[in-house]
């Protein structure tokens, strides 16, 4: 995409895009817990849809061309009553599947995660509902380069100002306890909206999403402050069984 | 014990208690700050869940927690002055009673917690600048003369910075005291009138605050260090008046403001411990705004604001500094700021609101010297904030 556009904007501005997106790759290798919890959150659908049928699947479809396939899938163990809330638990999942056909001596890698979830949700109004919940996200991701050179990366670590040479081999486990909470109302036009904004306490850690959803297809941004990631957009299916 | 769990669970989540006393509200607001060619993304996010547990009609208990988050955006700018970032939490437990029909007392009592970081790489937790404050209040709500609704509020504010330690003592001790001095007390009496109506359509707001803070072990800073004989302290006034004019769909606001701070606290410059100057009385100053505003309302859905903004602040014993860091002894530092911006709001749904913004800011004193604050600039500020409030 940078060749693409090249000829179309400053050299100025192309050498602040590539090295954003070098600074970005060096957060992401120092800090891959944050960007993979972050997928986490933006393939995961923790509120309260108004689907009446006990079971829905839910997948991210841009992160499943993006070869992270995933899929969560989410119970209503109870409807609610006037007093008592609604009961949804679910569970997501996620794995770099892409990375275990790069067939190489130099290079092995996996990524993946899972997260089970509770979440308990009210009626306030016909149109409105709020919901409050709690999630365990937990994820492993491993990276190895066999034969690491030194030589090979110590001019390119000097221009960087960063040793390559220590990302031989990244193992990363995260296991971080969020909870969360959020409206969803249905518009006149059939469509839901919800709003949600979460917290993982151990990392202080915020993520909010915002989702306009039709009864198949999810749309909408998830914002991560002080994150690798920042800003995530994503399209989702959901499946109604 | 499990009983009691039970009996708060059903208090909590029963129809008609609960929930038809439910506040939520998520405001995410993405900007951008362009300043001699440079930009600088901001993202500020402000969540609030409160809900009121209502005892009979007189009596009523508020639970209130407030999540914010401000700090750049995404590209995490590399200016230092706009890659500070904070994360607040605040919690408040308040108490409602109805005296009689024109008298209310609500006494509260509250815990804020912030994380501060000055830059992306620190881990959240171990800022400098972390802060937790605790607060116990009192606020009178008086309806007093019909037009004329009066609150009059005390709070007792305590300041605890966990992890600062004193580097300027560290420094002139040759790191031998490492006493954490910043904690400091306030009391905040408050006085305020809001809409009140003399004669329609026309308004009133009056606020007038006063701050009493007092350090808990912080003194006087001399030449050799904080060695005074008193302890810091400060006192703040500060007033502000907004006539608002309302005509059919249009609305003129004028808000005065004007601020007297005197604190007892001095300052000392140099580079190292023979060349050390001292300057008295270097915090006190006051400062003046006027804050016209007109907001037209253009359906019963969306409005267009026009805001502009004059500030004039002088510093009563604080020379400015020239280009070189020199301090200029004949004069005291002043600084004035002008702005104006449009604001445009639309409600896109019962629940859920845009809100795009445009402030243009020329700041401009006497103070030349930019290595630590920027007196000189000018900056156009962009920010879109989406809003889910029930």
């Amino acid at each position: 995409m940078l060749f693409c556009f090249s000829d179309f904007v400053s050299a100025d501005f192309m050498d602040s895009l590539e090295k954003t997106a070098i600074k970005k790759g060096l957060d992401l290798a120092t800090n891959p817990n944050d960007f993979f919890l972050s997928i986490n959150n933006t393939i995961e659908n923790l509120g309260t849809d108004p689907f009446n049928k006990r079971f829905q699947l839910n997948f991210s479809m841009f992160w499943n061309f993006l070869t992270v396939g995933n899929f969560q899938i989410k119970y209503k163990a109870y409807k609610g009553s006037k007093i008592m809330p609604e009961i949804i638990g679910g569970l997501s999942y996620w794995n770099i599947w892409s990375l275990s056909l790069i067939s190489s001596s130099d290079f092995s890698a996996s990524a993946s995660g899972f997260t089970p979830f509770i979440t308990l949700g009210k009626e306030l109004k016909k149109d409105l509902k709020f919901f409050a919940g709690a999630k365990y996200s937990i994820g492993n991701i491993k990276v190895k380069i066999q034969n690491a050179n030194e030589e090979d990366s110590g001019d390119m670590s000097d221009s960087l100002s960063f040793d390559l040479s220590s990302l031989a081999s990244i193992s990363s486990t995260y296991k971080e306890f969020g909870i969360y909470t959020g409206i969803n109302y249905l518009r006149f036009s059939g469509k839901e909206v919800v709003a949600l904004i979460g917290y993982y306490p151990g990392i202080k850690k915020i993520f909010t999403k915002a989702q306009v959803s039709s009864s198949v297809f999810d749309w909408g941004f998830c914002i991560y402050p002080d994150s690798v990631l920042g800003i995530d957009l994503f399209w989702n299916m959901h499946l109604n069984l | 014990m499990k009983k009691l769990g039970l009996i708060i669970f059903i208090i909590l989540f029963s129809q008609g208690m609960l929930f038809s006393q439910l506040y939520f509200n998520l405001g995410i607001e993405e900007g951008v700050i362009l300043s001699s060619g440079e930009y600088y993304t901001i993202n500020d996010i402000t969540s609030d869940v409160a809900y009121m547990i209502p005892f009979n009609k007189n009596n009523s208990l508020m639970a209130y927690y407030q999540l914010k988050y401000n700090g750049p955006s995404v590209g995490d700018n590399a200016d230092a002055r706009f890659s500070e970032r904070a994360q607040d939490h605040y919690f408040l437990l308040k108490y409602l009673l109805k005296v009689n029909n024109s008298l209310a007392l609500k006494p509260s009592v509250s815990f804020f917690k912030e994380f501060y970081k000055f830059a992306k790489n620190e881990v959240w937790g171990e800022g400098l600048y972390d802060l937790n404050k605790y607060q116990f209040g009192i606020d009178i709500v008086s309806k007093g003369i019909s037009t004329i609704p009066l609150t009059l509020i005390y709070k007792y504010q305590m300041f605890k910075y966990p992890n600062y330690h004193d580097l300027l003592t560290m420094y002139l001790t040759s790191f031998q005291d490492k006493k954490e001095i910043e904690n400091y007390r306030n009391h905040l009496i408050s006085l305020s009138i809001s809409e009140a109506s003399f004669s329609k359509p026309l308004f009133i707001n009056f606020i007038y605050d006063l701050n009493l803070s007092s350090y808990d072990n912080k003194k006087i800073l001399e030449a050799t260090g904080y060695s005074g004989n008193d302890k810091q302290k400060g006192v703040n006034h500060s007033i502000n008046l907004g006539p608002v004019y309302r005509a059919s769909s249009t609305a003129l606001a004028l808000n005065f403001g004007l601020e007297l701070n005197d604190s007892n606290q001095n300052y000392i410059f140099g580079y190292t411990s023979t060349d050390i100057q001292l300057y008295s009385d270097y915090y006190s100053y006051t400062s003046f705004n006027v804050k016209p505003s007109i907001t037209f309302m253009l359906s019963k859905i969306d409005y267009l604001a026009l805001l502009f903004g004059y500030i004039n602040k002088q510093y009563k014993n604080r020379s400015p500094q020239d280009s070189n860091g020199v301090f200029l002894l004949d004069s005291n530092l002043k600084t004035q700021s002008l702005s104006a911006g449009l604001s445009y709001f639309i409600k896109l749904s019962d629940y859920f609101s845009l809100n795009p913004e445009y402030l243009y800011v020329k700041s401009d004193s006497n103070n030349k010297y930019q290595q630590s604050v920027n007196y000189n600039y000018d900056a156009h500020l962009i920010t879109l904030k989406l809003n889910y409030e029930y």
